[in-house]
């Protein structure tokens, strides 16, 4: 290379050098594998030291990085000695020195809620970052989190986790795979939630696990099929269009997804129910959980007067005309009762008109499922007769 | 001793992450794509060092999870083509008192390095930009030292050549 190239050579070098992170990128990151380092720990046994590495099992040089750091009670590190830059103890001396460490300190704290790059938060099942979100980012979330707020946070994360499901369902990018992990991701946060919900049961706080189990149940609304059909027709209704039917078996997708985690909740939330019934008594617990099923029988039986198609009902059951009537014979029982400050007797009348329309939208979802997949099976079947057609013309 | 082993990793971040992070982005050409990339490197990292698995080098190691990491990403999503990059400018995020003909230069130096054919621009790449030693850079692609030495001259001739091309030198 001549002398000009040469000079270019190197100003290219010294300039590419230049790049870095920013100041309060670099914190960003270090915040999160700080956090990652401390939720980790090693695990090579201090105690046990046939099991930790040393100068005698590896080919390393002879420095020892911890002395070098300056440890003098023999121990080695993993990370083997010629990792230590030969700029490590002055770096550390200015560390320590000149207050770098309570500065960053500040920083960290300072730039606390900033999050994490946006690409990972933005990350959605099978992307190469999406890892990084659940595993790293929210797990350090979570650490910092205790108590009913822990709670809330994973209850969120469910949440997020049906969101996902969702749009990948709409974008049609639900693969076997992406299904189970979500499926597997999701039974994990309700299986948290359950444990911090025993702990809440243990200590006699009734009231605060019935909400959270509330909160949990509610999560996963619009991601059961019956619900979330409803909701797609009736908007596609409201906006002139017609409703693809590729959408509903989306939908349907979903409902696969979260079924194991959604049964988990609404058993969580009937312990918690029970656990304030046992109490007996009609104090604050009984009116919450009396309140909260009125409320969820009324939606229910709003649902149910709105099914978009009234054929689905007569393929279900001849009587259940029948069958809703009693619901709200039950239901309005019930609302008397609540007004009467009878709350115990009101819960459990109200609780026996959901089982009803429970168990009547559990059938409107089978045969809707079943209509929605044998519909979606046959327009793919036509979509590849036209396909294969079009390409036996050309 | 967990303690030392936690700052002495974390001390290790805070003189690599420029480099790390500066090796995905002139690998990736997409800044936050490449700061995800580097923090998974050094996660992955203590991961590998907290079962205690000893690294012979640190700095070699780092580049080589680096490395698969991206090839990772490469595999899963075609990446935004260098090319591309250089036409459109992309973002280097420089600090604010860094003038713009900085910004300007250090943004195109490390995507005309980047552009370098692939075969040897991680070779050019580490040694002159990150200043690893040939049996370094072997250790990360897996080379012989043999390979990576006759890499480094090459990928000069290579560079050569372009600059000749581009500015008429030579």
């Amino acid at each position: 290379m001549d002398k000009d190239n040469k000079d270019i050579f190197y100003k290219i070098i010294e300039k590419s050098k230049e790049i870095g992170l920013t100041e309060r990128e670099k914190i960003s990151l270090f915040k999160v594998v700080d956090a990652y380092v401390e939720k980790n720990p090693i695990q090579i046994l201090e105690a046990n030291p046939a099991t930790a590495p040393s100068k005698s099992r590896g080919k390393i040089g002879a420095t020892d990085p911890v002395k070098a750091a300056g440890d003098t009670d023999g121990a080695v590190g993993p990370l083997g000695a010629s990792v230590v830059s030969p700029f490590f103890g002055s770096f550390m001396a200015h560390w320590n020195m000149y207050g770098v460490r309570a500065g960053m300190a500040m920083l960290i704290l300072f730039f606390i809620g900033s999050g994490t790059s946006l690409a990972a938060k933005n990350s959605l099942p099978g992307d190469f970052l999406y890892p990084i979100r659940v595993n790293v980012n929210e797990e350090v979330k979570a650490a910092f989190l205790s108590g009913p707020e822990r709670s809330e946070y994973e209850v969120k994360r469910v949440k997020s986790r049906v969101e996902e499901a969702k749009t990948l369902a709409e974008q049609n990018q639900l693969t076997e795979e992406i299904k189970n992990k979500i499926s597997v991701q999701l039974n994990t946060h309700v299986v948290k939630v359950k444990k911090d919900l025993a702990e809440l049961n243990r200590k006699g706080e009734f009231k605060s696990a019935f909400e959270i189990s509330r909160d949990l149940e509610e999560s996963f609304d619009g991601a059961t099929i019956d619900t979330a059909v409803a909701k797609k027709l009736n908007e596609d209704e409201q906006d002139g269009e017609n409703t693809e039917i590729k959408e509903l078996a989306a939908i349907e997708d979903v409902r696969d997804i979260v079924a194991e985690s959604y049964e988990a909740s609404v058993a969580a939330r009937q312990n918690a129910e029970n656990q304030i019934l046992a109490q007996d008594t009609d104090d604050d617990d009984a009116q919450t959980i009396a309140t909260a099923k009125y409320e969820t029988v009324k939606k229910s039986l709003d649902l149910i007067d709105k099914a978009p198609s009234a054929a689905v009902y007569g393929l279900i059951d001849s009587n259940l005309n029948e069958r809703v009537k009693v619901a709200r014979g039950l239901f309005e029982k019930g609302e008397e009762m609540l007004e009467a400050e009878e709350y115990n007797n009101a819960f459990l009348v109200l609780n026996e008109a959901y089982t009803i329309t429970l168990l009547i939208q559990q059938e409107m979802d089978i045969k809707r499922s079943e209509e929605i997949r044998d519909a979606n099976n046959v327009e793919q079947l036509e979509q590849t007769k036209l396909e294969e057609n079009l390409s036996s013309e050309q | 001793m967990d303690t030392d082993f936690k700052q002495q990793f974390l001390d290790i971040y805070k003189q690599n992450a420029d480099a790390i992070f500066r090796y995905c982005l002139m690998r990736v050409s997409d800044r936050e794509l490449a700061k995800d990339i580097a923090q998974e490197t050094f996660l992955k990292v203590w991961q590998y060092a907290s079962k205690g698995e000893k690294i012979a080098n640190l700095r070699a190691f780092l580049f080589t999870t680096a490395k698969n990491l991206i090839i990772d990403q490469y595999r899963k999503k075609k990446l935004t083509s260098l090319d591309n990059m250089m036409e459109q400018g992309f973002d280097v995020g420089v600090e604010i008192d860094q003038s713009l003909f900085d910004k300007i230069d250090g943004q195109r130096a490390l995507a005309f390095i980047g552009s370098i054919p692939e075969k040897y621009r991680d070779a050019i790449y580490m040694q002159y930009v990150e200043g690893l030693s040939v049996k370094e850079i072997a250790e990360v692609t897996g080379e012989t030292e043999n390979n990576i030495s006759v890499r480094i001259h090459r990928g000069l001739q290579k560079l050569r050549s372009i600059l000749r091309e581009q500015n008429g030198y030579g």
